[in-house]
């Protein structure tokens, strides 16, 4: 079955639960005191993130989005990898997903560059069979050498993000996540790195990605949506 | 929403190579820089143990024979129980960069955190058999009772885990008010003291759902007869508190995420 997203009318509320929503004391004494007029009486504030995202990706689609700091696009990202469920609206899925959201997440710094590479692979859904096959490559690519064996603590930082790099850039998927083009490392690494990420785009059926920069949306991308404030104002 | 809450537990249990190894992690991270490892379980709890287990036989005038076994097994299922509840408070707020950055089923934080506490429990059992074995503790039969202790108390703690997490994460004082009872807890429980040796028995003691698990523990370990009621109620717990906590499962599971 070929892979799809389908959004309709897709929104997104964050509750803002200041301190004394977050406690149940005080929404007990909240109660005891027989529900005080307030501004917030009953909820919490919310802010609209998303409000009314409707579009159709097909395989062969690179959608990239853009707009102001804070106009959703991190958030609409995260609501295609799963992350938040919509408040409201439709939103299907259809493909396996790798996001390139923050590609350090689940790093355990106590272990070494190898168990690394296991357990984010885990995290990714790989099996063990699965990472096996894949780890002589990432250690290649990421040039960390003997360094590999050692805890990544201590790794610098460039380092440790070379080797996060190459094992997010390992994957493959139907739709793939970016939040601004990924570029690590020193100038040598950031060409090969460049070079790595374009091959995984090309090679992936569905692309969706943020940023800020026209340059790379336009030589990436073949669809641009501009948000405003969670609504889509522009697309072409 | 219900067949959501339903996958998200099915598929978490199918997933064990993940949360196996996330939970080992998260002990060997502990231990990593120490020579001993994770042996310092075990080698702490029996230091507990052993002056524990000699000043109280003193204290309250116990045969150091009966005592010590005794006394091991109530602080290695203490151990166990009181980790797994207050560890629950924080199982999903402990896991908050997982959640935001690779969407999995929530059971997942939830069997990590139970197979950490479950392996931290294998290592403590080494002093409860070593002291068994020390001083001729026979259970006979009664340790064929001993898997299924431990497996109803884990059920227990898979649905404690569920709603305390989900609660935990909507109010974050939760965390300290378990605490709290907890440590209320420790002393009502028979964990250092035998029920047998009270008198006037208290009825608050039996209302206690830990006087049972107790009751179940000692059962399967040290042998005597078996009691059908405390079997019985922690099994309707598990029951009871499972239809509970999967109600909450299925209305909250989608909002976990906007929580953290
Ligand atoms: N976890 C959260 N809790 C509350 N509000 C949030 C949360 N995440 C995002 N928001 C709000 O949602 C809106 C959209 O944020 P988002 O991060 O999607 O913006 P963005 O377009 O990615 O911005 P940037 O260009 O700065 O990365 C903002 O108003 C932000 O305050
Ligand atoms: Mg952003």
């Amino acid at each position: 079955m070929s892979a799809f997203i389908k959004a309709e009318n897709v929104i997104v509320d964050f509750p803002i639960y200041s301190t004394p929503h977050r406690s149940l004391k005080k929404s007990l004494l909240k109660i005891a005191t027989g529900g005080r007029i307030s501004s917030d009486a009953g909820g919490a504030v919310v802010v609209r993130a998303l409000d009314g995202i409707s579009f159709d990706l097909q395989e062969g689609d690179r959608l990239g989005l853009t707009g102001h700091n804070g106009s959703g696009k991190s958030t609409l990202l995260r609501v295609l990898a799963g992350v938040y469920e919509p408040t409201g609206g439709r939103l299907s899925v259809q493909g396996h997903i790798a996001s390139l959201l923050d590609i350090s997440i689940g790093m355990d710094p106590e272990a070494s560059g190898l168990e690394n590479i296991f357990l984010r692979g885990l995290l990714l859904g790989l099996s063990k069979a699965e990472i096996q096959k894949k780890t002589k490559e990432i250690i290649d690519f990421s040039g960390l050498g003997d360094f590999i064996d050692l805890p990544i603590r201590t790794y610098s930082s460039g380092m440790s993000m070379r080797l996060a790099f190459s094992i997010a850039t390992s994957v493959e998927a139907d739709i793939l996540l970016m939040d601004e083009w990924l570029s690590v490392g020193d100038a040598d690494f950031v060409k090969k790195a460049e070079d790595r990420l374009k091959a995984l785009v090309n090679k992936t059926p569905i692309l969706v990605m943020a940023s800020h920069s026209p340059e790379i949306l336009k030589e990436v991308c073949s669809r641009v949506m501009r948000l405003e404030k969670g609504k889509i104002c522009l697309e072409g | 929403m219900v067949e959501k809450a339903t996958d998200d537990i099915r598929s978490s249990l199918l997933a064990y190579p993940l949360w196996m190894t996330l939970g080992w992690q998260d002990i060997k991270q502990r231990y990593r820089r120490s020579s001993l490892g994770p042996l310092w379980i075990t080698l702490s709890l029996a230091i507990t143990v052993l002056t524990m287990g000699f000043l109280y036989a003193k204290l309250f005038h116990q045969d150091i024979h009966t005592y010590l076994p005794f006394l091991s097994v109530g602080m290695v299922f203490w151990a166990l129980i009181s980790s797994l509840i207050t560890e629950s408070t924080t199982v999903f707020i402990g896991a908050e960069g997982t959640i935001k950055q690779i969407p999995m089923p929530f059971s997942i934080h939830v069997l990590r955190m139970i197979w950490k506490n479950f392996i931290i429990f294998l290592h403590n059992m080494v002093v409860v058999v070593g002291v068994m074995f020390f001083f001729g503790v026979n259970p006979g039969f009664n340790l064929l009772l001993f898997p299924l202790a431990v497996l109803l108390i884990m059920l227990n703690g898979f649905w404690v885990a569920i709603l305390l997490g989900i609660i935990g994460t909507r109010y974050r004082d939760i965390a300290q008010v378990v605490s709290s009872i907890i440590q209320i807890l420790f002393f009502i429980t028979p964990v250092m003291w035998s029920p047998a040796s009270i008198q006037n028995k208290l009825w608050i003691m039996e209302w206690n759902p830990l006087f049972h698990l107790m009751t179940i523990a000692r059962n399967s370990l040290l042998g005597g007869s078996v009691s059908l009621v405390s079997w019985g109620v922690v099994a309707a717990m598990a029951a009871l508190g499972w239809g509970i906590a999967f109600r909450m499962l299925v209305r909250y599971r989608s909002r976990i995420a906007y929580w953290l």
